[in-house]
Parts: C-alpha cells; structure tokens; sequence
C-alpha cells in the first residue's frame, strides 16, 4: 500500500496539478460568486478542456471547481442578497445583516475559514471511508449492481424538487434517451432512425452542456437582463478574530460532520446540510434570538454544512461509482472521458491514481484559504459582473465545448436540442437534475440487468442470491417508502399556488 | 388550484407523447432480432418499459391533478368564491416568445454558420449577435470581447489541446 501511496504521491508532484487545483478553485469561486451561474454549469463547461489533460490533472481541475463554486456562492449571498448556489441559501440569513450593519469583510472571513474546515474534515472522512467501502464492494457481482444502482436511482427523489412525479417524469426521459444507439447485446440499431451519428448514442457531455447552461442563457434573454445596480456591499469592516472564530468552532465542527453525513447519503446535497446545520447551531446557541439578525456563528454553522458534504458526495463515486449529487455525476462523466472507471476496481487497478486525486482534493482545502485570503477584494466584485457579457461569452463556450467531445457538429447540434428541451423543462417545472442522474446511471442499469438476467438465464432468483442483494433491496425499499411518506407529508402542508416557476415573461 | 390545471395537461400529454413512442416508435424503430429468447435482455425491453413507464406517470400525474382541482372546487363552493381556472405557468408575452424564438433561432444560425464560416469567425458573429440580443452594445467592451474571446479559445483547443476546430474558407 505504502508503495502505491509513494507512487501517488510522486504522480501528483508536478506544477500541472498545483496549477490545475489553484485555476479550478479561482474557475469555481468565480462562477460560485456570479447569480445564475452554476456549479454544475461551471463543471459542464470545463469538462472538455481536461481531455487533453492526465487524468489525475484534469479530474483536480474538476474537483477544484466544484469545491470553489459551493464558496464562491456565499460571495454573493453575503453581499448582494443573492446566493451563487442553492447550497448557500441558509448562508444569506445571517451573512447579509452582517453586510448590512458593515461587517462584510467579518462575513466573508467566518464563511471562508468554516468552508476550510468542514472542507478538510469531509476530506479526511473521504480518504478514511471511500477505500473501506471500495474493498467490501469487491464482492460484487451484475445483480448486486444491479440493486446498487436501483437504490441510488432513489437519489432521483432528492433532486426532484417540489412535485416527485415530474422529477420520475424527468429521470424516465433520461434513461429513455439513454437508450439511443446501437445495442451492445445483440448489435441492433435503438431509436437511431437510420441517423449514423446516434449509432453511438447521445454523447453525455453535450447532453449536459444543453441542459445546464443553455436553458439558463435562454431564460436570461426571455427575462431580460436585469441592467440596474445589484446593491453591492462594499468589503468594509474588520476580519475575525480569533475569538470569534473559537466561538463558533463548535458549529463549526458540528456543521461538518452534519455534512459529511448528509453528503455520503446518495441525493441529498448541500442546501439542507447547511440548514441542518444552522438549524441545530441556533437551538444549541446561548442566543438564539440573534440568528436571522446577523449571527457570526449562523454564517459558520450553514457554510460548515454545505462545505462538510463536498469530500462527503465523492466517497460514493469513488467507492461504488455512484454519484452523490448532479455535480460528482459530471465528474463521473470525466472519469469515463479518460476511460476510468470508478468503483471497487478503481481501488484495485489505479490506487496511485486515486492516491493522488487524495493529495490534489487535501490540498484543495489549503488553496481555498489562499486563494480566499489573496482574492477576497477581487472576488467580492465579481457579483457584480455584466450578465449581458457574460452570457454571449458562455453560450460560445459551450458550442467550443460540445464540438471538441468528437469534433462534431452533430454533438453541438445535439447540445442545442437538448438546450430547447431543458428550457421546456424550465418552463413546465420539470427539474433537470433527475434527467442527467438518469442519463448518467441507465445505460449501467440496463447493462447489469441484461448481465444479471444471462447468468441465471432468465431466472429473476438471481435478485436474491446473496445477503449484499436483499440488502439493497430492503434498502431501496425503505428509501422509496420515506420518500413517498415525505412526499404526501409535503404536499398536504404545501401551498397549492406555488408549484410552478415564478418566471415571468 | 391554477398549477393543478397546468399539471393536468402536462400529464395528459406526456402520456399521449409516450402512447405513441411505446405503440408506433419503439416497435417501428428498435429492430429485435430473432434469436431474442428472453424478454428480459431484448434490445426493445427496456426502451419499452421505460415509455410505459412514462404513459403511466403522465396519468399520475394528471389524475392527481384532477383530485386536487376536484379538491379545490368544492372548498371554493363552501366558501363561495369563484375558483380561479387561470393556469400557474406564468404566461409569456408576445415578445417573451420572440425573445425564446429569436434566442433559439440564433443558436441554430450560430450552428449552420460554423459550416460556413468556420468556428473562429462564426464564433466573432455570435458574440456580437448575442451581445446585441441581451441588450447591452457597447463598441469598446463588446468588439474587443468579441475578437480576443473566440480567438483565445480557438488558440487553446487548435494550439494547446490539439483539437482541430472546423476551419473557415480562407482555413482557420
């Protein structure tokens, strides 16, 4: 093992990689920071720049992004109002009022020094647990995946947004276009109408390109950019002090291990470990009247959440190749772009490999504080960036980015269906994120059913074969039954009005 | 009240959508080989499963909408008000659907141009196009974004990454 972690970490050791890790951190705070772009939009995007890249380069650069957009957003939240990410909702309760009475700089500060920490510690537990279930996950066979990927299909529900069955609407178009191409069984053409450039199917990077950004650029011009000030705060006030940041250690430490948890849990995703976060910092504060006025400690608790699931959402990628949310989905789709797979044999046939994607997403928590520090003032203007020259910059970029999949014209022509879709899917309230997830995992689904249904030559006992298959079973089971119970228990209280995007034309 | 409407017909049609793909598309367009002996590993299974899937939840879908609608209309009659049957969906104005169509369309002429003029020079047209669109034209931030942006990406992609990018008629 020492071997393998030596040779990890001497494949890491190059200026590539601390470059890569810095510009996808900048990349990701930037975006993070920008209402209206996303993360995932941003990791989208960056996908076809790494395919000329080393895996362990191009897969840093990725992480980077990912882990500096979900920072990035409480830039936006803490000084305009406006959260850069869902993830940073909760953070604007109390990052604002502190903007407000001119303590923007204690703001961003706490929210900066909660992020490293929950950041570091969801690492660690990332390192200490992906390996683990890595070599239990050996013993897998197609109908044990099978059952994996049957309950991490449940994760669907926690993506779905307010109405569960246009989220299963959403997944079920996904795999259906997942099917497209030529079938790996039998070699017969699926839904290809004769077209020999869906023969390999729908390319997952355009797919993703057109459903995350170019709805939102489409929306935009529908909308009308909004060209009035965005009442930015300006960066004044002193930093935290030690003292401060003592006081809050607490939530802080709470707020990450309430994250790594949540995190782990296939679907669930930052925002409600912020809010669990917040919620639990507020009911163990001496003084919770505060919260909601402009709490140091509010700000820690909600970052520490969000930031506590990022290590946290790899551990299943990396462990079964199951993402944990939309985000660690694309990053699965980079792996397969360098023709890696994650899961068990990733552990088995890599380990230098994933030693060194450990060193890069370590020193990820590290850069962040630098770059944090450094960038501060820089960053704090960037929510204030022109949308209407940002927008025509990111729709060229996602046509770049769709032809250099397979320098095609047919993936970005594909990118732009698939954009008119995600923005259909904008306007009818039907969440994307169940799609990509779906889009992402079908074509392993079926692929392990077929395995599955060969081996025991159609006997569908084979679902039952071993301890690890009722396991899932019964998992998926009970998944299903809290989501549907959660589901009703929602709707009831539900204000019937509020289903439907608030877009106006 | 008024988002049940709209789900109703979102159902209904993802359900008639989905009719047709598993009754005509899926039978006319997936060829099954004859030496399929099981169902569950024929190449038209899942497709098909998953389409029938989709009529069912477009039922769901719109039969939960109708409780709701159903719901709703008799505690309006209680109260007396008159239920409200406008749809959720926020409509969108004449020039909304201009604006979408116009975006799209752009998109698709930004496509048959790269055919035309190569992906650095369409490229150039589409920023300044869509610069225009989203209403903010300024000569002395616009051009030169609009020069230095594709020419910074054709250079990474063609000179770093050793992409080639589709070239224009004088072949860059």
């Amino acid at each position: 093992m020492w071997d393998s972690v030596l040779q990890g970490l001497s494949n890491f050791a190059n200026l590539y990689n601390l470059m890569a890790i810095a510009g996808g951190m900048l990349m990701g705070v930037v975006v993070g920071a920008i209402p209206g772009l996303t993360g995932t939009m941003a990791v989208a995007l960056a996908l076809p720049f790494t395919f000329y890249m080393d895996p362990i380069t191009g897969i840093i650069l990725l992480v980077g992004i990912y882990k500096g957009a979900i920072y990035g957003g409480s830039i936006s939240a803490i000084l305009i109002k406006t959260p850069g990410t869902p993830a940073a909702a909760c953070t604007v309760l109390d990052g604002y009022p502190l903007a407000q009475k001119g303590q923007a700089r204690k703001a961003l500060d706490m929210a900066l020094y909660a992020s490293c920490v929950a950041d570091f510690i969801s690492n660690i537990s990332l390192i200490f647990f992906a390996g683990f279930i890595a070599s239990f996950a050996l013993r897998f066979g197609p109908p044990e995946f099978f059952l994996l990927i049957c309950f991490s299909l449940t994760i669907i529900a926690g993506v779905a947004g307010k109405s569960l069955i246009k989220g299963l609407i959403s997944a079920a178009l996904g795999l259906l276009l997942a099917t497209i191409g030529m079938d790996l069984v039998y070699g017969s053409d699926r839904l290809t109408f004769g077209n020999s450039d869906l023969m390999g199917g729908l390319n997952f990077i355009p797919v993703l390109i057109g459903l995350f950004a170019l709805p939102e650029l489409i929306d935009a011009a529908v909308r009308g950019v909004n060209k009035g000030k965005s009442g930015l705060h300006r960066l004044e006030g002193g930093g935290v002090n030690l003292k401060e940041f003592l006081h809050s250690l607490k939530s802080i430490l709470r707020g990450s291990v309430i994250g790594v948890v949540l995190g782990a849990i296939p679907g669930i995703g930052g925002a409600p470990a912020a809010f669990m976060s917040y919620s639990e910092a507020k009911r163990g504060s001496k003084h919770p009247e505060n919260f909601g006025q402009g709490e140091l400690e509010g700000v820690a608790a909600s970052e520490a959440g969000n930031n506590g699931c990022c290590g946290a959402t790899m551990i299943p990628l990396l462990a079964l190749g199951v993402p944990g949310d939309v985000i660690t989905a694309v990053i699965l789709g980079a792996f397969m772009v360098h023709n890696l797979t994650p899961g068990p044999m990733l552990f088995q046939q890599h380990l230098p490999l994933v030693y060194a994607i450990f060193v890069g997403i370590m020193l990820s928590s590290l850069m962040m504080l630098i770059m944090g520090k450094l960038c501060i003032r820089g960053f704090a203007k960037i929510a204030d960036v022109p949308k209407q020259i940002l927008f025509p910059v990111v729709l060229v970029l996602c046509f770049f980015g769709s032809y250099a999949v397979n320098n095609s014209m047919f993936d970005v022509l594909s990118a732009v269906f698939m954009g008119v879709l995600g923005y259909l899917m904008l306007r009818l309230g039907i969440p994307e994120a169940p799609f990509l997830i779906a889009f992402i995992l079908g074509p392993m689904f079926e692929d392990n059913l077929r395995r599955s249904l060969l081996l025991s030559a159609g006997s569908p006992t084979i679902f039952f074969r071993s301890g690890i298959c009722i396991f899932f079973m019964g998992l998926t089971a009970l998944s299903i039954f809290l989501l549907v119970r959660r589901n009703l228990k929602q709707r009831r209280q539900r204000n019937p009005a509020c289903e439907m995007p608030t877009t106006q034309g | 009240m008024k988002s049940h409407y709209d789900n109703l017909y979102i159902g209904l049609g993802t359900a008639l959508v989905f009719l047709l793909v598993s009754v005509w598309i899926i039978p006319n367009f997936i060829l099954v080989p004859s030496s399929v002996q099981m169902t569950g590993v024929s190449p038209s299974f899942w497709p098909e499963t998953i389409s029938w899937s989709l009529v069912c939840l477009g039922i769901l879908l719109a039969w939960s909408s109708l409780l709701q609608i159903r719901k709703a209309k008799a505690r309006e009659a209680r109260s007396g008000e008159a239920a409200d049957t406008s749809a959720a969906i926020p409509k969108l104005s004449l020039r909304s659907v201009g604006m979408a169509c116009l975006t799209i369309g752009a998109m698709l002429g930004y496509y048959f141009l790269v055919d035309w003029l190569g992906m650095l020079l369409s490229s150039m047209v589409a920023l300044v196009g869509y610069t225009l669109i989203y209403g903010d034209w300024d000569f002395k931030i616009s051009v030169p974004i609009a020069v230095m942006v594709p020419l910074v990406l054709y250079f990474f992609f063609v000179k770093v990454a050793n992409i080639p990018m589709p070239p224009g008629p004088w072949g860059w």
